[in-house]
């Protein structure tokens, strides 16, 4: 239980330092940097070319070293897909139309990641350290890094993605009080949070993109507007801003075309020692299905995360190789606690327990994207055991809901329903009757609606599956609440439960879903036949972010309960994020390798920026 | 000239009309720009929070504030007369822009599959007509029906899973190669015309067939009139014959199918650019729809209805000019 502050350590050690001093270059750092995390880590990487003079990195030598060693690259082109026209798009995050998409992997540079392996927060290659002490977080960046125009990276660009995500209202936001350039290198930011897992939570995956002399213009404008309003102006002008391909990612962009973009590796980046001498080449095709065909021909060298059924799985070229990992989100039913069926506990519990959760994920995509969720508890990370790393022994006496249409039969008759003719009606005697609504391009979800919609008929009740196109349910049918059950995001993408747990309580779809604040709910924590207690989900999260240790821990399992016995929402599945990488020209860590596991960021590109994944020679 | 103004008004009409109508009922499709934006905001960064992305939507929203529909429309129109499309919601770029850069490919695509589409279905149905009843008929009258069946959709993602993806025989898309620089001269040309090369023989295998099958009825309805027999009574040479009387009474119903086709080709380049991810009017637009993005989508559709209005308008006006029979009369219509 005491996980709050010990699985997620930060570590805290001078990195670079300590790798400068043992001898190693830059790039050492992939196996060796974040040895205070684990010192007894080794990264199984995959079998080197007998002549390229890849090495395995069990020894510590890191496997950035071998394109400093010779032979020609067996390729010297990193491929990669994209749905942009390159020469349209832009680069500026805070403008979410037709921004680079995921070519900004390569490009930019993160934050924070999360080391799902051994839940470790990792810092960007590009700092030099990272520390919480308390409620200030330092952040010192590497002062060899250069952006991709040649400029130094310093610690102004570190304050102004700070400030910019203050004032543009981004999630960091709501952890941070106030951040301070303290000197070329380091800036320091105070955090109004207590949780150094929820402050280093809230920048895992957030990309780091603002370079001061860009956006210190409107970090000034910022400052200077004396009203709401006036800061809304400088809002809408930073959505609108087209920032140029100026990055601190491993590869600089060089060209754009309406078909590719064209980059080379970035010699002011932590991990050129690895990547030196590579060119990056992005093609544009049209959405997954594109990516799918030129990953069938092998013409690409990644394939970033895309669902694929079963018989398109077997069409990729063993060359590639999967690297599947949770991402800590998924596929819930939010349904609408307007309905005055669902607005009942036991009505809920008895779908929990008439809904197969195991059959939807493999129905909707096959159990290697789809990770069917054990014991409900609103927290993420099914693959990982983190609930259960969270909730203890405790987590035996929650409830499973394990399909079982008898005792979801009992639930009902229990709380006044009654079955005739083959039909579920309610205590007034109306036929119970339910409209489940399905975003319908997101095949993968369709086809967990059609599942769930068969068994819900199956079991007696009255229901009907609706599909809209999406931006239909994103504008009208979610927030109008036109719907008895539809499906959204579970889970907060985020390690720390506060986000899952907000993702249920404080989020747009839960207000869509007019999820209430408060649930009856019995007490104490793992006695489902306890006395009936009124528990203010929405207020116990708000709460979390000033508590930590023992503390923060007791309340997480007390939401976790109440989120268990309430079912505010029904988590269903877990999505894995897998992406694949080509292992025929490329030196790639195994899938279980640490490196391989960091995420957020989502697309785990991570490794690359490491100098983990590295050209094979003749 | 009375009878110019009049089609020339009536074509204006036309468009204004089909325009105004396509702006309101875009306008009642669920869903809008910034909802689409909160989809995909949604869909690239899974762990941001509702309120983070309700932040950078109304951002995007205070760009363009609220307006009534009617006040939209009003300053929509004024725009458009003025010859100025908006700019783009999505990629924020003037309409004009993006289509003035995409028109030239689809032009080149359309006109490229018109031309073949049509060379093949006359040349092939009049020699239907001619032999009509021999095996030779039967053979390419079944392969005309064959391939009019198929939609051209189809076979665009048949060419390219097989011909692109697999034998590596065509490019997978775009428009030209990076290393050709675009200009005036051979090699762009010819680099052109092999990125066009599958689009356009999606279109022309699945059209040729109606356009061979037409030829051929109405070049067999022409063998069988007295002034056929009379011409050869006359002695006249069977190429004349063949060329004079037959094929330029056979073909003039085609003349106005062609004009018609301009326009449903425009319509059909929307998913086939989308397939052969070649960034033409039809890939944009198709781009358009997705995004909700008003002012991209109702500037492909003004260029489609135009394209259309125009060519069946060029048709009108010109008839008279291949079949004198039709000069004489103002109140004609060839549509």
């Amino acid at each position: 239980m005491p996980r709050d502050n010990k699985r997620h350590e930060f570590p805290e050690i001078e990195r670079r330092e300590l790798l400068r001093n043992l001898g190693f270059g830059a790039t050492a750092v992939v196996t060796a940097g974040l040895a205070g995390c684990g010192s007894g880590d080794t990264t199984e990487s995959q079998p080197a070319d007998d002549e390229g003079g890849g090495t395995g990195t069990t020894d510590g030598e890191s496997q950035g070293t071998t394109a400093q060693q010779g032979g020609t690259f067996l390729d010297d082109t990193w491929n990669v897909p994209t749905d942009r026209v390159p020469e349209n798009v832009h680069w500026n995050d805070y403008n979410a139309t037709n921004v680079a998409g995921a070519t900004r992997n390569w490009v930019q540079e993160y934050m924070i990641g999360y080391r799902q392996a051994d839940a470790t927060y990792v810092p960007s290659p590009v700092f030099e350290d990272l520390t919480v002490d308390g409620t200030t977080m330092t952040i010192t960046v590497d002062d060899s890094v250069t952006w991709h125009d040649g400029d130094p990276l310093t610690a102004e660009d570190v304050t102004t993605q700070v400030k910019m995500d203050i004032y543009m209202q981004q999630p960091p936001a709501d952890v941070i009080e106030s951040v301070e350039t303290v000197s070329d290198t380091e800036t320091e930011i105070t955090l109004s949070t207590q949780n150094r897992e929820i402050a280093l939570g809230a920048y895992a995956g957030r990309r780091f993109h603002t370079k001061a002399d860009v956006f210190g213009e409107f970090v000034q404008r910022f400052e200077e507007a004396g009203s709401d309003s006036a800061r809304d102006d400088v809002r809408a002008d930073v959505a609108e801003f087209e920032d140029e391909a100026t990055g601190l990612g491993p590869f600089r962009i060089t060209e754009a075309t309406t078909r590719h973009f064209y980059g080379e590796a970035h010699d002011g980046h932590p991990a050129y020692d690895a990547i030196e001498g590579l060119s990056l080449e992005v093609t544009q095709t049209t959405g997954n299905q594109g990516i799918l065909q030129m990953g069938i021909t092998g013409n690409i060298d990644y394939i970033g995360p895309v669902v694929l059924s079963e018989s398109a799985l077997e069409q990729l070229p063993e060359q590639y190789q999967i690297n599947p990992i949770g991402n800590l989100n998924g596929h819930g039913l939010f349904w609408n606690h307007e309905n005055k069926h669902i607005q009942r506990p036991a009505f809920r519990k008895a779908i929990a327990y008439v809904a197969d959760r195991r059959r939807i994920a493999q129905n909707a995509a096959s159990l290697n994207f789809k990770a069917p969720v054990g014991k409900p508890t609103g927290i993420p990370g099914i693959n990982q055991d983190v609930p259960q790393s969270w909730l203890g022994d405790n987590y035996e006496a929650f409830t499973a809901y394990e399909t079982n249409t008898d005792m979801a039969t009992q639930v009902l008759e229990n709380a006044g329903y009654s079955k005739s003719g083959g039909t579920w009606q309610g205590p007034d005697g109306e036929t119970v009757s339910l409209e489940l609504v399905y975003p319908g391009g997101w095949t993968d979800w369709v086809n967990a609606g059609q599942t769930l919609n068969s068994q819900l008929q199956n079991f007696g009740f009255e229901t009907e599956l609706r599909t809209v196109d999406a931006p239909t349910w994103n504008g009208q049918t979610r927030p109008n609440g036109e719907f008895d059950i539809t499906p959204q995001w579970w889970g907060g993408a985020r390690p720390h439960p506060f986000f899952g747990f907000r993702a249920l309580t404080q989020s747009s779809q839960a207000g869509d879903a007019s999820v209430p604040d408060s649930f009856e709910v019995p007490m104490p924590v793992g006695d489902p036949e306890g006395s009936m207690e009124e528990i203010n989900i929405t207020e116990r999260t708000k709460e979390l972010p000033q508590l930590s240790g023992e503390e923060a821990t007791q309340t997480v399992v007390e939401i976790a309960w109440a989120v268990n016995q309430a079912l505010p929402v029904l988590p269903i599945m877990e999505k894995i994020g897998a992406v694949w990488y080509a292992t025929n020209d490329w030196n790639v860590p195994s899938a279980d390798d640490d490196w391989m596991t960091v995420n957020p960021p989502t697309h785990l590109a991570w490794p690359f920026h490491e100098g983990q994944i590295t050209p094979q020679r003749e | 000239m009375h009878w110019l103004i009049n089609r020339l008004g009536r074509a204006i009409l036309t468009i204004v009309g089909t325009v105004s109508l396509s702006f309101v009922m875009i306008r009642l499709i669920p869903g809008g720009p910034l909802d689409y934006l909160r989809g995909q905001i949604r869909n690239q960064n899974p762990g941001m929070s509702s309120d983070a992305i309700d932040a950078l939507v109304e951002a995007q929203a205070a760009i363009n504030p609220d307006q009534s529909i009617v006040e939209q429309y009003v300053s929509y129109m004024s725009s458009v007369f003025q010859g100025d499309l908006g700019t783009s919601t999505w990629y924020g770029d003037p309409v004009n822009q993006i289509l003035i850069e995409a028109l030239p490919w689809t032009l080149f695509v359309m006109a490229l599959s018109l031309l073949f589409t049509f060379a093949i279905g006359i040349g092939l149905g009049a020699v239907m007509a001619y032999k009509e009843g021999s095996r030779f008929d039967y053979t390419f009258s079944s392969v005309s029906i064959f391939f009019n069946s198929i939609p051209y959709y189809v076979l665009g993602v048949l060419f390219l899973f097989v011909l692109s993806y697999q034998m590596d025989l065509f490019p997978t898309g775009g428009r030209s190669s990076d290393a050709v620089p675009v200009g005036f001269s051979v090699a762009f040309l010819l680099d052109a015309l092999y990125h066009a090369a599958l689009p356009v023989l999606s279109f022309v295998l699945t059209r040729f067939g109606f356009q061979a099958l037409a030829m051929r009825g109405n070049s067999i309805n022409v063998l069988g009139e007295n002034y056929l027999r009379a011409a050869k009574i006359r002695g006249l040479p069977g190429r004349r014959i063949a060329f004079q009387y037959v094929g330029r009474n056979a073909v003039l119903p085609l003349y106005t199918t062609l004009m018609i086709s301009i326009g449903t080709m425009f319509g059909g380049a929307v998913i086939l650019e989308e397939i052969f991810a070649y960034p033409g009017i039809g890939y944009y637009m198709f781009q358009a729809i997705d995004a909700r993005d008003y002012p991209l989508m109702m500037g492909a559709f003004i260029i489609i209805t135009t394209a259309i209005v125009a060519a069946i308008l060029f048709a009108d006006l010109t008839y008279g000019l291949i079949d004198p029979r039709a000069s004489g009369g103002e109140t004609r219509e060839t549509y």
